[in-house]
């Protein structure tokens, strides 16, 4: 049976967002200087997580900057992360400003698309970002990227299902699993040496 | 049912103040013998302001209230509109959002395009202040969503985005001087005709808005230098007239830019890189001993014409700004497109362009055709007395413009 979210302080929902938030925070901290790209994807998915796990433990103000900074990573931290790993030579890559500026205009595109009805977008951008990802640590025979990307894969599937129906993923329900999963994809991912050379 | 009170634009109050303002401080310029005011460069930073304000209609037509919207969807907690510590907060978390979009509106070619508008002037005066751009609104609104996240409702941020707007009004300036203390606080005309110019210490220097110390803070201030004359302006130089093009123009440059780029990659980068690119190699040396400010010759007469015609497009403005657009959607559309023709048949004649003198008799014709006969001007149930003034005015302008010899741009520039 899955481990129920409720609103008490750290449930199970609560604690998946946690082990986020700290994944990406310490992917942030370890690579703020030498990959700005992918240091700002995970400062972005580590402040969602952060508000997520205030949100799960019933804290009710926390609801609106979670789906607020959600709907960021979505449009923006995705594919920094996928031009992060695809390019890691790119300016975008590479200048802790061009990453910021990235984020700023995919986060204005996609918050627009958003609020004028278009919300397939937020669901497009992180499969395109991920299955870019995946191309980029192929052709490298990176294993802990190939592995990080099918992990995010997992998460968004387990995302998608979760929203459809009430799934269950062993002892955990969908949000869980799915936190879990980009815990996990993240970790690898940015693991030394990761995948910084794509080319 | 209660009807939904519709909010009044306080640009409409302001705009005696500001042409008031406009008219004080070029007198006062010409007693003392400075040369502050050139009237094409002051009417063309006015165009300007006409179209931002009318094309922000057309904002509100499509329903972009971006704010409000993430405010509805996200807002943490809802802050009090009617508490004084919350409307100074909203009030410098607004001015360090600005400073913020302000800086960045400097150093990212995309944001540049629109803001360069109001850098467009070689002058500095009041009018400058009024130079502002029409396609801001593309990408502004991203800087304050966390204002609006944290709970700040819609109607005070309105209120102190308005305030921040009107405080930076006054500081376009030349006729003031040092403020001792205050230029370290706060934004005076002091700290911003830095901001404005084009001297190699100023360029990207003294981004905020009411706050000067936010800039203190970030490392983007500089003092004006006593001894050294400010030449306003920018680096590549608008030389033109016409307010459209000098909304678009920077657009144009990016756009060619980026087609010679090569992969997307790098045409992307285009807009996003700072002006000038990515280099760590150290700015252009700017001469101001060689520089020549844009002077087309444009005979007195014509000066005057066009500022008569401008006397006009305010009631205009002001008209579209209290119109109910949502109701006569249309009607607020055509009027924003005769609005802005007049401002570019306008500034093409103040250029000296062959084909201006044509455009214009065509739009006088129009206009007074239009505002004569029709029913009602967009709303606006005209007496017959100013139907007919109207008409004597469109006529006399008519006979005085085909009796004017418009010179040619290469005869203006030889004058």
């Amino acid at each position: 049976m899955p481990v129920g979210a409720g609103d008490t302080l750290l449930n199970a929902d609560a604690l998946s967002d946690l082990a986020l938030a700290l994944v990406c925070g310490a992917v942030a901290v370890a690579h703020w200087r030498a990959r700005p790209a992918l240091a700002q994807a995970s400062a972005l998915f580590f402040v969602a997580a952060s508000f997520g796990v205030l949100r799960f433990s019933g804290i009710a103000f926390a609801l609106g900057p979670h789906r607020f900074f959600s709907l960021l990573a979505a449009c923006a931290a995705f594919p920094l992360l996928a031009v992060a790993v695809r390019w890691p030579d790119d300016d975008i890559a590479k200048r802790a400003n061009a990453a910021a500026r990235f984020v700023l205009l995919f986060g204005a595109i996609g918050l627009a698309f958003h609020m004028t009805g278009f919300a397939l977008w937020r669901d497009i951008l992180p499969v395109v970002s991920v299955l870019v990802i995946a191309f980029a640590a192929i052709r490298t025979k990176n294993a802990h990227g190939i592995f990080g990307a099918l992990l995010f894969i997992a998460s968004l599937v387990v995302a998608a299902l979760g929203q459809a129906s009430a799934f269950s993923f062993g002892a955990f329900n969908a949000t869980q699993a799915m936190h879990y999963l980009m815990a996990a994809g993240f970790a690898l991912l940015a693991w030394p040496p990761g995948i910084k050379h794509a080319h | 049912m209660r009807k939904k009170k519709s909010i009044v634009n306080p640009i409409i109050y302001a705009i005696p103040v500001f042409m008031l303002t406009v008219l004080i401080e070029a007198g006062l310029a010409r007693r003392r013998g400075l040369t502050v005011y050139d009237i094409p460069d002051a009417l063309t930073s006015l165009h300007h302001g006409v179209i931002s304000e009318v094309t922000g209609v057309l904002w509100k037509l499509a329903g972009l209230g971006t704010y409000a919207l993430v405010y509805t969807n996200f807002h943490a907690t809802e802050l009090p509109a009617d508490s004084w510590l919350i409307f100074v907060l909203a009030l410098l978390a607004y001015d360090f959002c600005y400073y913020w979009q302000h800086r960045m509106g400097h150093e990212m070619n995309v944001l540049w395009a629109a803001h360069v508008v109001h850098h467009s002037s070689e002058y500095y005066n009041l009018a400058t202040a009024l130079r502002q751009t029409s396609t801001g609104r593309f990408f502004g609104w991203v800087f304050y969503l966390p204002m609006a996240v944290i709970g700040v409702p819609p109607t005070l941020f309105f209120t102190v985005a308005v305030i921040d707007l009107l405080y930076q009004y006054w500081v376009h300036t030349e006729l003031i001087g040092r403020l001792g203390w205050l230029d370290r606080v706060l934004v005076t005309p002091s700290n911003h005709r830095v901001h404005h110019g084009q001297n190699d210490y100023c360029i990207d220097k003294n981004y905020g808005g009411i706050l000067i110390l936010w800039d203190r803070w970030f490392g983007t201030f500089a003092d004006e230098r006593e001894g050294e004359k400010i030449i306003y302006g920018i680096r590549k130089p608008l030389r033109s007239f016409n307010p459209v093009w000098g909304n678009l123009h920077y657009y144009a440059d990016l756009w060619r830019e980026s087609m010679r780029a090569v992969g997307w990659r790098a045409k992307l980068g285009v807009w996003l890189a700072p002006p000038g690119g990515w280099t760590d190699a150290p700015l252009a040396h700017f001469d101001t001993a060689t520089f020549v400010s844009y002077d087309r010759k444009t005979p007195s007469a014509m000066r005057w014409y066009a500022a008569m015609q401008y006397a006009l497009v305010v009631p205009c403005v002001v008209q579209i700004l209290a119109m109910d657009v949502k109701a006569a959607p249309m009607q607020a559309v055509l009027y924003v497109l005769v609005i802005i023709a007049t401002t570019v048949c306008v500034g093409l004649l103040l250029e000296g362009r062959q084909i201006a003198k044509k455009f214009e008799m065509f739009r006088l014709l129009l206009v007074g055709a239009a505002f004569a006969t029709m029913p009602d001007w967009f709303g606006f149930d005209a007496p017959t007395a100013l139907r007919i003034a109207l008409a004597v005015f469109v006529l006399a302008s008519l006979l005085w413009l085909s009796r004017q010899r418009v010179p040619n741009v290469a005869e203006a520039i030889a004058v």
